[in-house]
């Protein structure tokens, strides 16, 4: 019974990040799209973040039973996602601006969501398929 | 890296979810250092060894390769 129950977590927490994932990666193509914020918009934009906020350290393993395997995917995961965000952001902006192409507000918030959480959770797939990061 | 923890287990009469009850992970973990694919910290190896009674170098294998 306790063996369905922890394995029952597991996957509620995998369910729950992955759908909050998604939930944040429409709302950002919207958002990056559409060039503006609505109401629907930024009502899904918040569930998305309370599904995610709710799962995630429970996702990487952070929560208990503490997982160093997990613990470690998942830094590695949310440390490449960062850096790939910032330089993939920082690159369309700075060339936009040089070839005048300037991004409104809900458009960068959008580009930043859609990148930082997709490449977040397909690292964070790949290396938990892998069993490591090594 | 092989490991000798299936063998282990199979002497002990435990599950793969029981033995990371006790050494407190989760189960896929345990599936991954089974498979070599994994390499535990210190602290987790001595962990499983002690649940084991054993040694840490009874129970996982280094060979020569991962040593160059």
């Amino acid at each position: 019974m306790k063996e369905i129950k922890s394995k029952w977590n597991e996957y509620y927490y995998k369910i729950a990040t992955w759908t909050g994932s998604v939930i944040l990666i429409i709302t950002g193509f919207f958002l990056m799209v559409g060039k503006t914020i609505d109401y629907n918009l930024s009502i899904s934009a918040l569930i998305g973040i309370m599904i995610i906020i709710t799962s995630f350290f429970s996702y990487i393993g952070m929560d208990k039973p503490k997982d160093e395997r997990l613990m470690k995917i998942g830094t590695y995961s949310a440390t490449y996602s960062w850096y790939i965000t910032l330089g993939f952001v920082s690159f369309l902006v700075f060339t936009g601006y040089n070839a005048h192409r300037e991004f409104k507000g809900p458009e960068m918030l959008g580009l930043t969501i859609l990148v930082m959480v997709s490449t977040m959770l397909v690292i964070n797939t790949i290396l938990n398929l892998k069993g490591d990061v090594e | 890296m092989k490991t000798r923890i299936k063998e282990f287990r199979a002497k002990y009469d435990l599950t793969q979810a029981e033995l990371a009850e006790k050494v407190g992970v989760r189960r896929e973990t345990i599936v991954f250092l089974e498979k070599g694919k994994y390499n535990p910290s210190l602290k987790l190896a001595h962990d499983i060894a002690m649940v084991f009674n054993v040694k840490i170098e009874d129970l996982f294998i280094f060979e020569d390769e991962e040593k160059e």
